[in-house]
């Protein structure tokens, strides 16, 4: 569905990403680990279209969203995001939820989720993913009317996803999720993306706490200093003990 | 507490009287002239509300502490029959008691200001009427200073024919001045917003209460206000001794604020609505009232709100900040002149000639050449947005500055195209469905009546589509890229079309600003459109609050009307207006009547309401307290 071939990434004159190259099938949960300033935020960046990408393509396919309905016309679409702006990679149907949270922090609750169906003309499918969203998260719908900024770190984590989700996505790139949160809501937070899976939805997972992303996600990519160097189903590397030292701290 | 709220009233009232007392000394009623009573009585409201809102922060946080956001629920929209445990939790826990007291306290105050200063007044004119001279033990206490306290016209001094009701009408001048600043101070913990449900839940449980009363006066008060302008405004009929153009301008910009109080004290729905329609009308008399000067200052401040109201959407919807909105003004000023007054341009009514068309005429009305105007301002905005489009905060502020200062010597320099600093002279004045100009002010208005009343107009409509679009679709992509560029455009907002539509609406109405401040002016030159009307224009947003239409009003009344009340007392204007902004900035750092997306921003969390976080601990503890007084209310009946 998504495929990295050799990207490349520059900040300026500093070179961040030196050819990534990753795919993510759908259905599936695809883990990005690393420590930090290993290049996680800056491939979803670039997936996103919010960076550049001075060298190699990035690639998503799926079948369009108007003809999903199998009509004859209904062919897989192949599209070089690379080559995008931000705003239209958003519509393509890939959404961000970005690292940090960074919700609208003066807008309602209910404002947030508008902003991230903005790009939707479909009023009634609007509805309805935003009844999917309330039983995602029930405690949005308590907050409905509440400005972002005065929410819980744990709340504005729902409300990112939740955002994120309100855009109808095919893909969902998660930024760590678990930044900032205690214990038992990291926990909540990552019972709720397999959840999100569980309905069909594929998802990016870029994550510090190596542990739970790798025993939520299906496969895993472990990234140092701009570079791919492992990667392999999610159980291999929790099991893999490189990775165990350098990232499970066992 | 009755007899402390009362020492401590007096006490207030001495103080204030200590420092109005200095005002007086040196001379600043005589320099006022017939303003003196209302603008001292304004400013002792705005010592006196500097006091109160203090305490009744200080007793809110020991005692009954902020508003549950389900009672403001409740209270606001759906206010059926009250349970018991509904009746008790506000007795509870509602700062209405608290409200009382301060209500009290402040009317206390400005009487105990009030007496003072009349008996002061009255003993000084006494003596003046009696041949003694004041003046070498305090060298500006003279009869006209004294005059002008007490509001009568200098020569009736020494005749001693100062009659009585003068005395009582400076000390109900300056109770009012108390009643305003409690009501301000005891309404500022929960907002004016919350004050309306608050006090109209209280008046259901406990019948009439002093905080619901004052609610009604509230909204009373612009009428009173009005009716009074226009008693003002009869002939023969004098009552502050001279100035008495200023004082009923002082009155037209206290009622037309106090009008967006009386909108924001009455409930949402019916009330509201009825409200603002007679409000409205109530406006809309005032160009027929008022007479040329008082009208002239009331047409300028609403083209600013029209300025206001524009650049707010730059600067506070879409988060740009613009430094050189004059440009746009300007520019909608010069293309109305060029098509109304063609033959003041060289180059125009040359050009005109040589197709055949008398320049001596009229190229286009002031309706149909609006279109044109705003059409005109609106391309300025986006040549203007194309070049800054990557540019954000100080950077921004820095071009923009620029180009205001170009499209200003481009106008000065353009000499075969503007005219140069000769300007352009015999701009026409709108006309009215064919009507002259002329033919429309003989009659009932004065011209600049005339103009007043289309700014109105044009000011309510630009208001119309500013909050319309603040909770519209675009108005939301503003605001997000507001908050964060890449995360707006990450969620599919186009951010170049997005910030240039902010720059063409914010530029469009400061065109229909321009326009309509050309025909106002009849000549218009360069100087007109210097850095200042930027800069007016920015202040008067910050300190109306960014983002909030009302304030936006309540801004260009304090900061274009306000000047012109105090021009009488030349060398303190400044320092008085430089001392009025610091406070607002200080104790309202949000604005005065704040948007509530600012309010969040910049103000302490209790008074933006946003103590939601302890709520569910209160309510339970709430439940709790209800539970165990019924209970005891049973046990009770059961004992009997």
């Amino acid at each position: 569905m998504l495929i990295l071939d050799s990207v490349h990434t520059y900040y300026g004159h500093i070179h961040a990403l030196k050819g990534i190259s990753l795919t993510v099938n759908k259905g599936e949960v695809v883990t990005l680990i690393g420590s930090n300033g290993a290049g996680k935020t800056t491939t979803l960046n670039t997936i996103s279209g919010v960076l550049p990408t001075r060298a190699g393509a990035i690639y998503f396919q799926d079948s369009p969203r108007s003809a999903g309905d199998g009509s004859p016309n209904a062919r897989d679409i192949d599209i070089r995001l690379d080559r995008l702006p931000a705003h239209d990679v958003a519509r393509l149907g890939v959404s961000q939820s970005p690292e940090g949270r960074k919700i609208f922090a003066r807008l309602t609750v209910q404002e947030n989720l508008a902003m991230g169906a903005f790009a939707r003309s479909d009023p009634e499918g609007v509805l309805h993913d935003l009844e999917r969203v309330f039983e995602l998260f029930p405690r949005l719908k308590e907050r409905l009317s509440q400005p972002g900024g005065t929410l819980s770190g744990g709340e504005q984590q729902m409300l990112a996803i939740g955002r994120a989700l309100m855009s109808s996505p095919r893909i969902l790139l998660l930024d760590e999720p678990s930044m900032g949160l205690a214990p038992l809501l990291v926990q909540q937070i990552f019972q709720i993306i397999r959840e999100i899976n569980a309905q069909g939805m594929t998802i990016l997972l870029v994550e510090q706490n190596a542990q739970a992303a790798l025993q939520v996600a299906d496969r895993g990519y472990v990234l140092e200093t701009g570079n791919i160097v492992l990667s392999g189903p999610a159980g291999d590397l929790l099991a893999n003990p490189q990775v165990a030292e350098a990232y499970l701290g066992i | 507490m009755p007899l402390q709220t009362a020492t401590g009233a007096v006490r207030t009232g001495l103080v204030a009287f200590g420092f109005l007392g200095y005002l007086i000394l040196i001379g600043i009623p005589a320099k006022l002239g017939g303003p003196a009573l209302p603008v001292l009585a304004l400013v002792a409201a705005l010592f006196f509300w500097l006091i109160l809102r203090r305490e009744s922060a200080g007793l809110s946080a020991v005692g009954t502490g902020p508003v549950p956001a389900s009672l403001e629920r409740k209270a606001g929209w759906e206010i059926g029959p009250q349970s018991a445990s509904d009746a008790s939790s506000v007795r509870e826990r509602l700062p209405y008691q608290l409200s009382q007291s301060v209500l009290l306290k402040g009317l206390l105050a400005g009487a105990t200001l009030g007496i003072l200063i009349a008996v002061v007044s009255g003993i000084a004119a006494a003596a003046m009427g009696n041949g003694i001279a004041i003046q070498p033990v305090f060298d500006k206490i003279v009869p006209i200073n004294v005059a002008a306290l007490i509001g009568v016209s200098p020569g009736q001094i020494p005749q001693a024919e100062v009659p009585f009701f003068r005395y009582l009408l400076q000390v109900l001048f300056f109770t009012g001045a108390g009643l305003l600043a409690s009501l301000a101070a005891a309404a500022g913990r929960s907002g004016l917003t919350h004050a309306a449900p608050i006090a109209k839940l209280s008046e259901q449980v406990s019948g009439p209460t002093i905080a619901s009363a004052s609610r009604y006066a509230g909204i009373a008060l612009p009428f009173v206000l009005l009716a009074y302008i226009g008693w003002l405004g009869l002939p023969g009929v004098s009552a502050f001794g001279s100035n008495e153009g200023t004082v009923r301008l002082l009155f037209t910009l206290v009622a037309t604020g106090s009008g967006l109080f009386a909108w924001r004290l009455s409930l949402p729905g019916r009330e509201r609505s009825i409200v603002a329609v007679l409000l409205g009308l109530g406006v809309l008399t005032l160009p027929f009232i008022l007479d040329q000067f008082q009208n002239s200052v009331m047409g300028l401040v609403f083209i600013f709100v029209m300025m206001g109201l524009g650049l707010n959407i730059v600067v506070g919807y879409a988060g740009l900040l613009d430094l050189g909105y004059v440009a746009f003004f300007a520019i909608g000023a010069y293309t109305y002149a060029f098509l109304s007054a063609p033959f003041s341009s060289p180059y125009i009514s040359n050009l005109l000639n040589i197709l055949g068309i008398s320049p001596e005429t009229p190229l286009l009305g002031y309706w149909t050449a609006l279109p044109v105007a705003m059409l005109t301002a609106a391309i300025g905005g986006i040549l203007l947005g194309i070049p800054v489009l990557r540019l954000r905060g100080d950077y921004l502020a820095i071009v923009t500055l620029g180009f205001g200062e170009i499209i200003r010597l481009f106008m000065l320099n353009l000499g075969e195209l503007t005219n140069g600093p000769r300007g352009i002279l015999e701009i026409s004045q709108p006309n009215l469905f064919g009507l002259s100009p002329a033919t429309v002010t003989s009659g009932l208005l004065s011209s600049q009546g005339w103009t007043f009343f289309v700014a109105l107009i044009s000011s309510a409509l630009v208001a119309f589509v500013a909050i319309r679009l603040n909770s519209s679709r675009l108005g939301r992509a503003w605001f997000a890229m507001q908050e964060d560029e890449d995360v707006a455009e990450a969620t599919g907002v186009h951010l170049v079309r997005t910030k240039l539509l902010a720059f063409a609406i914010g530029a469009t109405f400061a065109g229909m600003a321009g326009q309509l401040y050309a025909a106002r002016q009849i000549n218009i030159f360069p100087e007109n459109f210097s850095l200042f009307v930027s800069i007016d224009a920015l202040a008067l947003i910050i300190v109306g609050g960014i983002g909030s239409p009302a304030g936006i009003v309540l801004g260009a009344l304090a900061l274009k009307g306000l000047p012109e009340v105090l021009r009488g007392v030349d060398e303190y204007r400044i320092v008085a207006f430089a001392a009025l902004l610091v406070i607002m900035m200080i104790v309202r750092p949000a604005g005065i009547l704040p948007s509530a997306r600012r309010r969040i921003q910049l103000a302490d969390p209790v008074e933006a309401g946003l103590d939601s976080t302890a709520e569910p601990v209160e309510e339970t503890d709430l439940v709790e307290q209800t539970g165990t007084s019924k209970q005891t209310a049973n046990g009770q009946e059961e004992a009997k």
